[in-house]
C-alpha cells in the first residue's frame, strides 16, 4: 500500500478498517489519521452508520418472501414449476432398506444358482464372435504385422565394438552424417 | 555370424513375401526374391588422426531388408557412440535414415557430455556417407602445446544390393 493510499484511504480500505481487517500496522495509522481528519472521520461515520442498520434488522424470511412472491405471480396466471416426483425426498425407514436388500440378495443367488449354465454359454458365444473377428483381422494384418516385426528397431541385434584403450576422445564439433567427400 | 544374419532375413522374407506369391514356395524363387530385396550394409569403423591418418579400424558387414535398422555401438574409454542406420530402398536410390547419440566424458573434469545427430541422406546404392559422431571439424596445430588437433571416429557406411556383395566377394 503506497503512502497516499494511506493518506487517502478509499471505502474499501475504511471498510475493512471497520470490520477490523487491516494489518495492525495499517488500522493504527488509520487510528491516527482519523483522529486528525474531520472529513475522514466523516466518511467512517456514514460507513459505520450503514453498519449498524444492517445489523439492527433482522434476518428476512426468506420462505415467506418467496411464497408472497409467487402468489403474486400465480395472480397473473404464472404456474409454480412442480418437482418431479422422482426428485421429491422420500425417507424411508432404515429396516426397509435392510428388507429390500435382503430380498436382492436372495433373487440374486437364485438367479446364478439356476440361471448360470444359460448366462456362461451366452459369455462363450461372445467369446466364440471375439475369436472368430481376431482371427479375421489377424489374417487381414498379417504380412503388416510380420513387416512391423521385421522393421523393428528395438530388436536389441546391436554389434558393439570396443574401440582402442587409451584413447581419450574429445568433441571437436557436432556429430554430423554426410556424403563422403564433404 | 553373417551366416546366421542372412538366415534369419530369408526367413523373414520367406514368411513375409510368401503370402503375396504363391511362386515364392520354390527354393529358387525365394532366393531370387530375397536377392532383389536384401541389402548389404558395410561399415568401417575408423580412429583418424590429424584428419589424415587411421591408427585403427574396423569392418562390420550386416544384412538387412528395406525399413530394417543396423545399429552399431563404439564403447571407449571416455566414450560411448550408438548409431543406428535404417536404409529406405526405392529401385536404386536410397534414403539412408542415420540417428547417432554420442556421450562423451570430458578428459580431466566430472562433465558428460551427450550430442545427438539425425540425418536423412538421400543416396545411389554404393554411395558411401560418413558418420562423424565427434564433429568434422578440421583441427589447426595448438601453439602452445604444437600439438596437431586431436584424434577423432568416423564411420563409413556403404549400402548395396546384397547379390551384388556377394559377387563382389
Amino acid at each position: 500500500m503506497s503512502l497516499e493510499d494511506m493518506r487517502y484511504p478509499d471505502d474499501a480500505r475504511l471498510s475493512a478498517y471497520l470490520d477490523d481487517e487491516l494489518p495492525a500496522a495499517q488500522s493504527s495509522h488509520l487510528d491516527a489519521r482519523l483522529r486528525e481528519d474531520s472529513e475522514l472521520r466523516s466518511r467512517y461515520a456514514r460507513l459505520r452508520g450503514v453498519q449498524e442498520f444492517l445489523w439492527s434488522e433482522d434476518e428476512p424470511n426468506f420462505q415467506e418472501a418467496m411464497e408472497r412472491t409467487w402468489h403474486r405471480l400465480s395472480l397473473r396466471n404464472f404456474e409454480q414449476p412442480r418437482t418431479k416426483w422422482w426428485r421429491r425426498p422420500v425417507a424411508v425407514p432404515l429396516s426397509a432398506v435392510a428388507a429390500a436388500l435382503a430380498v436382492l440378495l436372495l433373487v440374486g443367488g437364485v438367479l446364478i444358482r439356476f440361471g448360470g449354465p444359460a448366462q456362461l454359454s451366452e459369455e462363450r458365444s461372445s467369446a466364440d464372435r471375439l475369436s472368430e473377428s481376431f482371427e479375421l483381422s489377424a489374417h487381414a494384418r498379417e504380412s503388416e504385422e510380420l513387416l512391423r516385426r521385421l522393421s523393428g528397431s528395438d530388436s536389441g541385434d546391436e554389434v558393439t565394438i570396443q574401440l582402442p584403450e587409451s584413447r581419450t576422445f574429445e568433441f571437436v564439433g557436432q556429430p554430423v552424417i554426410v556424403p563422403a567427400g564433404h | 555370424m553373417l551366416m546366421k544374419h542372412v538366415l534369419i532375413v530369408f526367413a523373414g522374407l520367406a514368411l513375409v513375401l510368401g503370402a503375396e506369391s504363391a511362386a515364392a514356395d520354390d527354393v529358387d524363387d525365394l532366393l531370387e526374391l530375397f536377392g532383389d530385396e536384401a541389402l548389404h550394409v558395410s561399415i568401417d569403423a575408423r580412429v583418424v588422426e590429424d584428419g589424415e591418418r587411421t591408427i585403427w579400424n574396423m569392418e562390420l558387414t550386416r544384412v538387412t531388408i528395406s525399413g530394417r535398422s543396423v545399429q552399431v555401438r563404439l564403447d571407449g574409454d571416455n566414450i560411448i557412440v550408438r548409431a543406428r542406420f535404417t536404409p529406405y530402398r526405392n529401385n536404386e536410390s536410397l534414403l539412408l535414415v542415420a540417428q547417432g547419440q554420442t556421450w562423451l566424458k570430458v578428459a580431466g573434469s566430472d562433465e558428460l557430455r551427450y550430442e545427438t545427430a539425425f540425418e536423412t541422406v538421400p543416396i545411389e546404392l554404393g554411395e558411401t556417407v560418413v558418420f562423424y559422431p565427434l564433429g568434422q571439424e578440421n583441427v589447426t596445430m595448438d601453439v602452445d602445446t604444437k600439438r596437431y588437433g586431436t584424434i577423432n571416429l568416423e564411420l563409413e557406411i556403404t549400402v548395396v544390393p546384397y547379390f551384388q556383395a556377394v559377387e563382389k566377394n
